[in-house]
C-alpha cells in the first residue's frame, strides 16, 4: 500500500526536483537524481511530462492588455521613507543582549546568595556551639559568675541560655561584601542599560510608525 | 521556458526610480508604462474582476509613487508587484468597495472570450487560441488563492522564486510546494485542453490522480 504523500519522502523529493526542473533552477546533480527517479517509476515520469505540458501552456499565455494606461496624471503627496531599520535592528539586538546578561546576573545572584545565606547560620551556629568550648578553654573574665548562676539552678527562668551563648560568642564575621556588591552593581548597570535601550527602541519604532502613517 | 531571474536589478529601472525619488513624475510614469501590464494581470488574477483589478492597479501605482522613497534598490519589478498584491489583498478584504463585474460576465454576456480573447476579427486558429486561453484562466480561477498567486507570479509573470516569495510573503519552500500543487491541480483541470492539443495522451477513464 502506498504511503500518504506527507510521509512519502521519495514523493516529496520528486515534487521538489520536478518543480525546480520545470523552472530551470535544478543543478546537474539534481537533474541526475530526478532522472533516476523518473527511470525507476513510470507513473512519476508520466506525471512529470504532464506537468511540463501544463507549465508550457501557462507560459504561452500572453499578458492581458490593460484596459487603459495607469500613468499618474498628477504627483500625489509623497510619504517620507521610514528610517532605515539598520540602527533599530542594532538597538534591538543590544537590548536583547543586555536583558540576557541581566537575567544571567540575577540567576547567578539567586544561586550564589542562598549559598552565602545558608552558610552564615551554619557558621554562627557553629560559633555558638563552639562558644562553650571556647569559654571552657579560655573563659572570659565574667564567665564563671554566669556558669555558677546556672550551676545552682537559680535564675533559669530569667536568663536564656541562647542569648547568653550568643553574647559570649565572638561576633560572626560578616559575609564578604565585595562579591555581592559587585554583582549588585552589575545588575543595576545592566538593568539601566536594558531600560535605556528598550526606551530607544520604542522611540525609534514610534518615529518609524509615525512616518509611515 | 525557465523562470526569468532579475537578481541583478535593471539599470533603467534604478535610474527611473532614482529620478522618481527626486520628484520626476515623467520618470515614474515610465516605470508605470513598463510594469502596468504585469501589475494589472496580477491584480486581475488575484481579484478575478477586471474592474476591481483596474482599481487596485491604479491604487497600487499611486501608492508606489507616494512611497517611492522606500525603494532602496533591488528588483523594482518585485517591489511594484508587492504593492499591487497588497492593494489586491486590501480590495479582497473590503468587498463592499469592489465593483462587481466578475469574469463570468464576459462569458455570459456578449464577449465570449472575456478579457483574454484576442480583439478584432478571429480566424479559426485565433478563436481556438482564445478558447484555450479562456479555459486556462478559468482553471486558474478555480485554484485556491495561495496556489493561484504563486502560479501567476512564476508562470505568468515570470518571477523567480525569491521574487515570488517576496510578493507572496511566504518562504521559498512554500512557493515551491504551492507551485507543485497548483500545477498538479491545473493538470487535472486542463486535461481536456491538453489532450485536444496533443500534449497529453487521451485517457479513457479520465482518471488523473487527485491532488491534495
Amino acid at each position: 500500500m502506498r504511503l500518504p504523500r506527507v510521509f512519502d519522502r521519495r514523493r516529496r523529493r520528486y515534487e521538489k526536483l520536478v518543480t525546480e526542473h520545470l523552472d530551470g533552477v535544478l543543478d546537474a546533480a539534481g537533474e541526475a537524481r530526478l532522472q533516476q527517479l523518473l527511470d525507476s517509476d513510470e507513473a512519476l515520469a508520466v506525471e512529470a511530462r504532464e506537468l511540463d505540458a501544463v507549465t508550457a501552456l501557462l507560459r504561452a499565455e500572453p499578458l492581458v492588455e490593460p484596459p487603459r494606461s495607469f500613468a499618474l496624471p498628477y504627483a500625489p503627496a509623497r510619504v517620507p521613507a521610514p528610517p532605515h531599520r539598520g540602527p533599530l535592528r542594532w538597538m534591538q539586538a543590544a537590548t536583547a543582549t543586555a536583558a540576557l546578561v541581566l537575567v544571567t546576573l540575577i540567576g547567578v545572584d539567586l544561586v550564589v546568595t542562598p549559598a552565602a545565606v545558608s552558610e552564615a547560620p551554619e557558621s554562627s551556629t557553629a560559633t555558638a556551639e563552639q562558644a562553650p568550648a571556647a569559654s571552657q578553654a579560655a573563659p572570659p573574665p565574667d564567665a564563671p559568675a554566669i556558669d555558677s548562676a546556672f550551676a545552682d539552678g537559680a535564675g533559669q527562668d530569667k536568663v536564656q541560655p541562647f542569648p547568653l551563648t550568643r553574647s559570649l560568642a565572638p561576633e560572626p564575621e560578616p559575609a564578604p561584601a565585595a562579591g555581592r556588591s559587585a554583582l549588585d552593581w552589575a545588575q543595576l548597570g545592566f538593568a539601566l542599560a536594558t531600560a535605556a535601550l528598550a526606551l530607544g527602541v520604542a522611540l525609534v519604532s514610534w518615529r518609524a510608525a509615525r512616518s509611515r502613517a | 521556458m525557465p523562470v526569468t531571474s532579475q537578481s541583478t536589478p535593471d539599470r533603467d529601472d534604478l535610474e527611473w526610480a532614482r529620478r522618481a525619488q527626486e520628484g520626476d513624475l515623467v520618470a515614474f510614469n515610465a516605470i508605470v508604462e513598463r510594469y502596468q501590464a504585469r501589475a494589472y494581470n496580477l491584480a486581475l488574477r488575484m481579484l478575478r474582476s477586471p474592474a476591481a483589478a483596474e482599481d487596485a492597479t491604479q491604487e497600487a501605482f499611486f501608492s508606489a509613487y507616494r512611497h517611492i522613497d522606500s525603494f532602496r534598490g533591488g528588483s523594482l519589478r518585485s517591489w511594484i508587484l508587492t504593492i499591487v498584491a497588497n492593494a489586491a489583498r486590501d480590495a479582497l478584504r473590503a468587498p463592499s468597495r469592489r465593483r462587481t463585474t466578475s469574469l463570468e460576465a464576459y462569458t455570459e454576456g456578449g464577449d465570449p472570450g472575456g478579457p483574454w480573447a484576442d480583439p478584432g476579427p478571429q480566424p479559426e486558429e485565433q478563436a481556438l487560441r482564445a478558447e484555450t486561453s479562456r479555459q486556462v484562466h478559468d482553471a486558474l480561477d478555480r485554484l485556491p488563492d495561495d496556489q493561484r498567486l504563486v502560479v501567476t507570479l512564476v508562470d505568468l509573470e515570470g518571477l523567480d522564486y525569491d521574487e515570488a516569495a517576496q510578493v507572496a510573503r511566504v518562504p521559498i519552500g512554500t512557493v515551491r510546494s504551492r507551485l507543485f500543487r497548483g500545477r498538479s491541480r491545473l493538470r487535472d483541470l486542463l486535461r481536456p485542453v491538453l489532450e485536444l492539443s496533443g500534449d497529453l495522451p487521451r485517457q479513457s477513464n479520465g482518471g488523473a490522480q487527485g491532488e491534495d
